[in-house]
């Protein structure tokens, strides 16, 4: 859809686009609402990224809904948006059930562009001349990664599927490796580790990057394992960090009720790499979130420098975040949530009756109702 | 031997009836606190002479089997909430170790090894549901 089209649609309610979402998507990725102090964090992380050569573990700490996965997106769009920053960003989730440090490996290769690594590491290839120097520059643990990313750049469907799947660290049979010219796949930590280390020296040796930032969602997840289990993924985690070669930034984000426990389970080697403040996204609280809204409807406002509203009224605005932090706060979904209810029943009435006559009870109820939750789980 | 203290016929099978109610669910017979020994609807009632009421060394027992008994309980509740408050502050499933991780960070003179808060957590199902294999949340 056009810019205009956009704006006509939304007109009618003072809007260049609809404010209120419930999940991330591209669109909605640049704005950042409220939480100053977070923004300004995230900020001066990102031009230290670009500024300084040595890598990084940060975590993001928050809420349910409080916006981690959006904070996320804002850092990646911030990088796809300003590519003369030279960062790669990557965006991968934890999985939900793990053995090793290998399925974090394969929820980060998945979401890596491996046709863009391969690009990169041809360009390197072809700078260095021979394959024994790409070994020995890139992957001197495990050749025959050299071998499979070559493959990715076959005019054989099949073996470029093979060289991609073996990339991601799923097994291949026998007879596909032979055919690859591969000896043996990626299985443990040292595997995974030496992998990825070669594909930050990649990214570090290109014309096009100088960083690799990976943002990995979800990591309460590995409270969800035995501590064995997150032993080996910790130290994964630790041991790729301190191999490659100060191009590497580490997001982990992690949702948790409440910041002490949260830095409590945390291993002690990984906290010793973190670098400090955490992005912290805690509960909002009645002010937080009246300049959460406040700035959501601005950014999407007409005329975004005139301070207003619109649609809403002050008072309802006031009296629906009043009655939505009443007791310990609340997250930027909610709001989001019951806002968006909100103003579908305004948009509703504007279209089809001409004017918007919501009363305040009616407003509180419709929240209530969009934030009821008949499961009786958050998520 | 005084006859008079020697328990009457059917005793032993009593005597392990009454102190299983003392040690695992802290009754005792009423007597034992009134000293007003009215034996109907006792399960004691009919031994003659009863030990409860002739012999105050076995009493002290009775009373020190539901003391351990009330001690414990009490010990398990705490420990339980302790848990429970655990889990209502972090919101998602946890897998034991974890629990026990933050439990024994929280007070470690209520819990004295993870394996004690795995049996809080396994052996109280009507407060913690077990998702998947060692992973709990709240019921």
């Amino acid at each position: 859809m056009s810019e205009s089209g956009v704006n006509s649609k939304w007109e009618h309610l003072g809007l260049t686009r609809w404010p209120f979402y419930k999940t991330v998507d591209h669109s909605s990725a640049p704005i950042w609402a409220g939480r100053q102090q977070a923004k300004q964090l995230t900020d001066r992380f990102m031009w230290e990224w670009v500024r300084q050569d040595r890598n990084y573990i940060h975590l993001v700490w928050g809420d349910l809904g409080a916006g981690k996965s959006h904070t996320l997106s804002y850092i990646r769009h911030h990088f796809v948006q300003h590519p003369d920053l030279r960062v790669l960003p990557v965006r991968a989730v934890m999985p939900k059930e793990f053995s090793g440090f290998l399925e974090v490996y394969q929820a980060i290769m998945s979401a890596i562009d491996l046709d863009e690594i391969a690009e990169l590491f041809y360009h390197l290839y072809r700078a260095l001349g021979t394959k024994k120097a790409a070994v020995r520059d890139a992957f001197p643990y495990i050749p025959d990664a050299v071998e499979a990313l070559l493959q990715l750049r076959s005019d054989l469907d099949s073996k470029k599927r093979w060289a991609e799947t073996w990339l991601r660290g799923v097994r291949l049979t026998r007879s596909q490796m032979d055919s690859l010219g591969i000896s043996r796949g990626v299985k443990d930590t040292n595997d995974c580790v030496a992998m990825l280390t070669g594909v930050v020296a990649i990214v570090a040796a290109s014309q096009k990057y100088d960083r690799i930032l990976v943002m990995l969602d979800e990591c309460q997840r590995t409270w969800e394992a035995k501590r064995s289990i997150t032993q080996k993924i910790d130290v994964g985690l630790q041991n790729w960090h301190d191999e490659t070669s100060n191009r590497l930034t580490l997001v982990l984000a992690y949702k948790s009720g409440q910041m002490r426990d949260f830095l409590n389970l945390l291993n002690p080697d990984v906290k010793d790499r973190v670098t400090l403040p955490v992005i912290s996204l805690p509960l909002l609280d009645s002010q937080d979130a009246l300049e959460f809204v406040r700035s959501v409807l601005q950014q999407c406002s007409l005329q975004p420098q005139a301070p207003s509203w619109q649609p809403f009224g002050e008072d309802m605005v006031k009296s629906v975040v009043r009655h939505l932090t009443a007791g310990h706060g609340t997250t930027p979904r909610h709001l989001m949530t019951a806002f968006h209810a909100i103003l579908t029943q305004y948009d509703r009435q504007i279209v089809s009756e001409g004017q918007c006559n919501l009363t305040l009870q009616e407003a509180l109820a419709i929240a209530d109702d969009a934030l009821s939750d008949p499961f009786g789980e958050d998520e | 031997m005084d006859d008079t203290l020697t328990p009457g016929s059917g005793w032993p099978s009593t005597q392990a009836h009454i102190e299983h109610a003392a040690a695992f669910a802290g009754v005792l017979p009423p007597c034992a606190l009134s000293q007003a020994f009215e034996c109907d609807g006792c399960s004691a009632e009919g031994i003659d002479p009863c030990p409860i009421g002739t012999d105050p060394d076995y009493l002290s027992y009775l009373l020190h089997l539901r003391d351990l008994f009330l001690r414990q309980s009490t010990k398990r509740a705490s420990q339980i909430k302790v848990l429970q408050q655990i889990f209502r502050r972090h919101k998602l499933p946890l897998h034991w170790q974890f629990a026990a991780l933050l439990a024994i960070r929280e007070d470690a003179s209520l819990f004295q090894s993870p394996d004690s808060v795995r049996g809080i957590l396994y052996f109280n199902p009507q407060v913690f549901t077990m998702i998947r294999d060692g992973v709990f949340v709240l019921r």
